[in-house]
């Protein structure tokens, strides 16, 4: 399954080409993406390629998409770091007392 | 949303003119930039109250506004955006490529309006490891355009200011194929001060050239229930060029004695040996000058005798005071 990736940009001239993030495209014409240049979108920008595009009013996708919203976050989770445990203090004896200070 | 540091080569910068002064518009160029510092500006406001101690006691959000530089390889599709934000009146001619020239004129404010003519205010959407950081109603504070003295390249330094930070879009960015002129790219001319100077041969004793403009702008805030500027307000527009100069004879010399007047053209061209000529290329003109320095040392046994100059522009009676010229494939409408 491919999608098709149509972009118009009305500043520049037809044909003048565009790098949409590991792919070119020229201005008012379009290009297809076989499954495999899908994956590589995916794996480069950590999203579905019609979601990527969501607020471009450049470019508009034709067709499905291979791999879903939910496909590519199972696919690239977001990583958890991991928390780093505080070091086991010892208690100190009475602890410190404080004097009375001057108020600053 | 990172979870580990990120590089600066993942960032971007985009910019698009805005409808309405201050009102976001999400990027629709993307700008190859070699550093950016566009910065939230305030100064919050620290309480002295006198209550029997020596350290201020609270502090409270003040004024603000955006403000700060882009460093970029001169680039025709790029650099007319930023110039449309600058004090400038704008014509276009061609069609296809285009060519755009900026002169300067006396608007008192930044402001923005559709058409070819008229100045323009920018959104800059800035992405830093991920995180999106949006500036309204940015406008060209200063500009130098130079031809850098070790590798020849011409770069620009972009001075913004703008009235405030906005929520922004996560942009997708989109590339187009750099333009960059190289040291074999620049013509720089000299004449006799005029509205039209004739420019007739090039001059090849120039070492690196700045050509610099300052619009000294100074944020407006005003009371109202919002913090951001409510405008950037224009001050006095200040050109300058600095140059290093092969000393051969006496006459620029005297020339900046008697405070004479001239004139100088620099095109950075492909494809043409004159603007009209090329396919693509920027041109920077001051149509009347003068040299307000022009020191000669000798420095040392084994240094070339140079003059370190800088010249300040002046307006011309019925011409225009400095010209940037953009030609380029890009079509603002």
């Amino acid at each position: 399954m491919a999608v098709e990736v149509v972009l118009k940009v009305k500043e520049y001239p037809d044909g003048y080409e565009f790098d949409l993030g590991g792919f070119v495209v020229p201005n008012n014409g379009s290009v297809k993406l076989d499954d495999d240049a899908e994956l590589s979108f995916v794996a480069r920008h950590r999203k579905n390629i019609k979601d990527y595009f969501a607020n471009n009013e450049a470019v508009e996708i034709k067709g499905t998409p291979k791999y879903s919203t939910k496909q590519v976050e199972e696919m690239y989770p977001t990583p958890v770091v991991e928390a780093i445990p505080s070091p086991y203090l010892e208690e100190e004896g009475t602890g410190s007392t404080t004097e009375g200070g001057d108020g600053n | 949303m990172a979870t580990v540091p990120g590089l600066g080569g993942g960032g971007s910068l985009g910019v698009a003119f805005e409808t309405t002064m201050g009102t976001y518009v999400a990027p629709v160029t993307y700008v190859p930039i070699l550093s950016e510092t566009l910065d939230y500006t305030s100064t919050p406001y620290t309480s002295e109250q006198i209550r029997q101690q020596s350290i201020r006691s609270d502090a409270q959000p003040s004024y603000y506004h955006v403000e700060g530089d882009v460093e970029m390889e001169v680039d025709p599709n790029f650099l007319l955006y930023f110039m449309y934000a600058g004090r400038h009146n704008v014509t276009k001619t061609g069609a296809g490529p285009y060519t755009y020239k900026f002169v300067p004129n006396s608007a008192g404010t930044g402001s923005t309006a559709a058409g070819t003519t008229t100045e323009k205010t920018l959104s800059v959407t800035v992405v830093k490891n991920g995180e999106i950081f949006g500036f309204t109603g940015c406008v060209l504070s200063g500009f130098e355009i130079r031809v850098d003295t070790d590798t020849g390249i011409l770069m620009a330094t972009l001075n913004l200011m703008g009235l405030a930070e906005a929520t922004a879009v996560d942009p997708t960015e989109a590339w187009v194929a750099p333009i960059l002129y190289g040291a074999d790219s620049h013509r720089l001319y000299m004449d006799a001060a005029g509205t039209a100077p004739t420019f007739a041969s090039v001059d090849v004793n120039h070492d690196g050239l700045r050509f610099g403009v300052n619009f000294n702008c100074t944020p407006q805030n005003r009371v109202r229930a919002d913090r951001s500027a409510s405008y950037i307000a224009f001050g006095i527009t200040e050109g300058t060029i600095n140059t290093s100069l092969d000393f051969l004879t006496r006459a620029d010399y005297d020339a900046f004695k008697a405070v004479t007047k001239k004139a100088i053209k620099m095109e950075s061209l492909h494809g043409g040996v004159t603007l009209a000529a090329a396919t693509d290329g920027v041109r920077v003109q001051a149509n009347n000058f003068f040299y307000n320095t022009y020191r000669i040392p000798l420095q040392g046994m084994g240094d070339l005798i140079t003059a370190e100059v800088e010249g300040e522009m002046l307006g011309i009676t019925g011409g225009d005071a400095y010209e940037v010229h953009c030609k380029s494939a890009v079509s603002i409408t």
